[in-house]
């Protein structure tokens, strides 16, 4: 066996070693097929009449950035980016060459908008020491579909397409719309922080919206829940003439979403499906996903402040508060209720109530541990574990709201708006006693 | 054996027919800072400045970014008259030609790895790196000087060139046997704080890692930083074998140069200065500053120099009248020294000689304003030597010069307007009343 894989192998061997006259591909030698594709490339660059609009992926910081750039054929470039509305005014210019790097590579071989990203200096744009946003000046040219050139970051793996720019791309790009539009989304952004689409499907659930400009954290991400889960569905977008462009289309349901756009008259914000169907983005003043949800995991904790009154206690809240307040202050450790903070952990189902007390200028904590158990409409039932000391000795005190409502009954956990303020607060809401609601700030 | 025997047979006899203009695969157009760095690097002394990026010329590992066009031209007018051209008018091309760099690459920022930056490269004498050229302003002194813990450029080209010099001719194996701390890579670690780099007699922590690098540190802060700095950093070094130490290695650069390549140091290094000066005005330095931070060891104040301000004479002439009835005729040069430079400098002494050797001291103390440019006296309290003793007992004799130089409050200003040529060698004392010179004296360097 071992003799014939041996004489097997020379026979490979003689074969390949005298293979040796073998045909050129195309009739050419490989230099000259090297040197066609390079000035194929340097034609298709600097042929565009109109430029080219590009889109950047960051490997580290997995953003989406837009560019508009204009090769010339004295391997000068002149280049828009989308990092703010301000950048988005400037036209920079430097120099590129297209060059044979094991495969034919575009290089912006020196400092424009596009190295912001990679700049290991985290004084130039914020970037992390030493790899920046994770990003590429050196690309290699992958292929070419119509008018689109897809090309690879040789360091990072960036991923860099280039599509062929209309004349009407061209106007808007190397004018004031660009940064324009980007403001106009940007503030949108802003001023809407929960915003949201209807499920097509029903029109009737909220899916929210989670979207992200800032060149650090530029993120897209449709955001919904099924059966308490929350479900996350995330791509990378970045501006573009329209609106914005999902460099990586973000599916929902049966829809697949691939662009954005914005209508700079009506302040108005669409997503467009791969079908070319516009849905309008809309806007609310509490967070979309209902708070049921996310206390636990996006909010850990409900802060009941110390008071008399606050916006979202009831009457009864009032009274019960104020029975225990004075119950253990006269009931003979001269302790004075301060706030009250329900803290929740989502995954061990567990509820901490922690009450600061205060023995004159001394600080104490009583603490009430639960677990508990969501329905599936989204109400929790709190099941009373024990306290620690402190919590022991004011047992008796505390029960108008421990154990006449809160390990009794079952309670809604809902958005409370602060009517004077606007802050958005987290309220309880008894379902056996609906006279017992009380609010507290979220975090 | 069968195996060679195979690709023997198998050798073709074929001349080979690539056509080498076809494997040229790399060219770009050339546009108007080509041709600037063509005619004042390609052409002149054939050096190529290569500052569109290319990545075989930094470390393949490491993240850089490649220049910003517009601060090429700047970066390199510099190069062009603070390194080039002082070397030229004190050598020759036929001797500077042939060991300048070949190759010059810029690059935006410097070299980043996990733990450092690197700021400067050179490759065996051929090719010179210079880093974080995107931060570089002309017009910010600390860009075009930087420190001695961050060099700038200009130090970066100084110190490897010196390596390349180092290349041709050694350095002195005496040089070596200065310092015996040498600790190779590990200077960069926090092991060598350049407090303690400065009290083994280092210049920078950089120079801590060998011989060549100490010996490329101390020319390149001799040339780019200057004599001032030098002088002031020796002088506060607290240790006084680090002094000596420095003084030392100082010496044998100067020697180096001379016994090496026939180089007269000190005139390259006034070359340099002068080439820093107009190149870049932002980094000429006020004598006050210098003053200040205590590259200047005092002066000797000579009564008869020639455009002396008269003030002081007149005031000499009154104390010497005093003094020669009290039988001692003093010398008409005068010292003004620092008594402690390492630790401030503000106690001063007056030194005054006379034709025996009875002397007669004064302490002064001095208020420094660097921004306001001035310096006022007062007499500060006696010491405890004889000579102090001295001074005491003939303070009313010397009141004219004693109350001339704590009256006045003095601006410091260089006087070669007034004494050709006695820049950086003698200081003028102008009086902030009348704006007139009070008095000027030659700068004590050690």
């Amino acid at each position: 066996m071992k003799k014939i894989f041996i004489i097997g192998f020379f026979a490979l061997l003689i074969i390949q070693a005298c293979k040796k006259d073998q045909e050129l591909i195309d009739g050419k030698r490989p230099e000259e097929r090297v040197a066609e594709s390079l000035e194929k490339y340097r034609n298709e660059l600097t042929s565009s009449p109109n430029g080219w609009v590009a889109y950047l992926g960051t490997t580290l910081v997995g953003g989406g950035y837009n560019f508009y750039m204009s090769f010339d054929k004295n391997n000068r470039v002149v280049m828009r980016a989308d990092y703010d509305s301000d950048i988005a005014l400037e036209t920079v210019e430097s120099t590129y060459r297209v060059k044979q790097v094991l495969a034919p590579s575009l290089i912006f071989d020196t400092y424009t908008l596009l190295h912001l990203l990679q700049d290991p200096d985290p004084g130039s744009f914020n970037g992390d020491y030493s790899v920046g946003y994770g990003s590429d000046f050196e690309f290699e040219i992958r292929e070419q579909v119509g008018d689109t050139l897809k090309l690879i970051g040789k360091k990072r793996k960036a991923p860099l397409i280039l599509v062929k720019a209309t004349a009407d791309q061209k106007a808007f790009y190397t004018s004031d719309k660009f940064s324009e539009n980007i403001d106009g989304i940007s503030t949108f952004l802003a001023n809407n922080p929960f915003i949201y689409i209807l499920d097509p499907k029903d029109n009737a659930k909220k899916i929210q919206v989670s979207m992200s400009p800032d060149v650090r954290s530029r993120s897209f991400a449709l955001i919904s829940t099924n059966a308490g889960e929350i479900i996350t569905n995330s791509g990378v977008f970045s501006f573009s003439d329209a609106g914005a462009r999902l460099n990586t289309p973000v599916k929902q349901g049966d829809v697949t979403y691939t662009s954005l756009s914005w209508d700079n008259v009506t302040k108005k914000l669409y997503l467009v499906s791969s079908t070319g169907t516009k849905v309008e983005i809309l806007t609310s003043n509490t967070p979309i996903l209902p708070l049921n949800i996310l206390m636990g995991s996006v909010y850990s904790s409900l802060t009941v402040p110390n008071g008399t009154q606050y916006p979202g206690w009831s009457a009864n809240f009032v009274t019960r508060r104020a029975s225990a307040a004075s119950a253990i202050l006269t009931g003979g450790y001269n302790l004075r209720l301060d706030m009250m903070q329900f803290a929740f952990n989502g995954k061990a189902k567990t509820l901490t109530l922690n009450a600061y007390v205060y023995q004159n200028a001394n600080g104490f904590l009583a603490v009430y541990s639960y677990t508990y158990a969501k329905a599936a409409d989204g109400t929790f039932k709190f099941t009373y574990i024990g306290a620690n000391g402190n919590g022991g000795l004011m047992i008796p005190g505390m029960n108008p709201l421990l154990a006449d409502r809160i390990n009794a009954d079952d309670f809604k956990l809902d958005y409370f708006i602060n009517p004077t303020t606007g802050a958005i607060l987290g309220q309880f809401i008894s379902v056996q006693h609906p006279d017992f609601t009380f609010s507290g700030i979220l975090q | 054996m069968l195996l060679v025997a195979v690709l023997a047979s198998c050798k073709k006899e074929k001349a080979l027919n690539v056509d080498i203009t076809k494997s040229n695969l790399d060219t770009y157009a050339k546009g108007k800072l080509d041709k600037w760095l063509d005619d004042n690097f390609l052409n002149p002394y054939n050096i190529e400045v290569l500052y569109r990026f290319d990545r075989y010329q930094a470390s393949i590992d490491k993240e850089i970014s490649p220049v910003l066009e517009d601060n090429v031209q700047p970066i390199m007018e510099g190069v062009s008259a603070v390194f080039i051209k002082p070397y030229l008018e004190i050598t020759n091309k036929a001797f500077l030609l042939p060991i300048l760099p070949k190759e010059i690459a810029l690059f935006g920022t410097g070299e980043y790895s996990d733990e450092q930056i690197t700021l400067g490269t050179a490759d065996a004498g051929r090719q010179i790196n210079l880093y974080e050229v995107n931060d570089y302003d002309r017009n910010s002194r600390l860009s075009v000087l930087g420190t001695l813990d961050r060099p700038a450029a200009f130090h970066t080209m100084h110190h490897e060139f010196t390596h390349i010099l180092n290349q041709n001719i050694p350095v002195p194996p005496a040089f070596e046997a200065i310092s015996s701390n040498y600790i190779g890579s590990a200077w960069v670690g926090a092991g060598n704080p350049s407090s303690l780099a400065k009290s083994l007699g280092f210049i920078t922590r950089y120079a801590r890692n060998n011989k060549d690098e100490d010996f490329a540190e101390m020319t390149a802060t001799l040339l780019v930083e200057g004599q001032d700095v030098f002088d002031a950093y020796v002088s506060t070094a607290t240790d006084p074998t680090a002094i000596a130490k420095l003084r030392k290695k100082e010496q044998m650069v100067v020697d180096y140069f001379m016994a090496a390549f026939g180089i007269n140091f000190r005139a390259l290094q006034a070359r340099v200065k002068l080439a820093m000066e107009t190149y870049a005005p932002v980094v000429v330095t006020p004598p006050i500053s210098n003053y200040n931070a205590g590259s200047y060891g005092g002066f000797f104040i000579d009564k008869a120099a020639t455009n002396q301000g008269a003030a002081y004479v007149t005031a000499f002439n009154s104390t010497n009248t005093l003094t020669t009835a009290g039988g001692y005729p003093i010398q008409n040069i005068v010292e003004l020294s620092f008594l402690n430079r390492a630790t401030n400098r503000t106690d001063m002494v007056l030194k005054v000689k006379t034709n025996t050797a009875v002397e007669f001291w004064y302490n002064l103390r001095g208020t420094v304003s660097v921004s306001g440019n001035t310096v006022k006296y007062v007499l500060g309290t006696q010491g405890t030597a004889t000579q102090y003793t001295n001074g005491t007992a003939f303070q009313t004799r010397f009141k004219p010069l004693l109350d001339y130089l704590t009256t006045k409050t003095f601006a410091l200003n260089w006087i070669d307007n007034i004494v050709p040529n006695s820049k950086d060698v003698s200081l003028g004392f102008f009086d902030t009343a009348n704006s007139q010179l009070g008095f000027y004296g030659t700068i004590i360097r050690n």
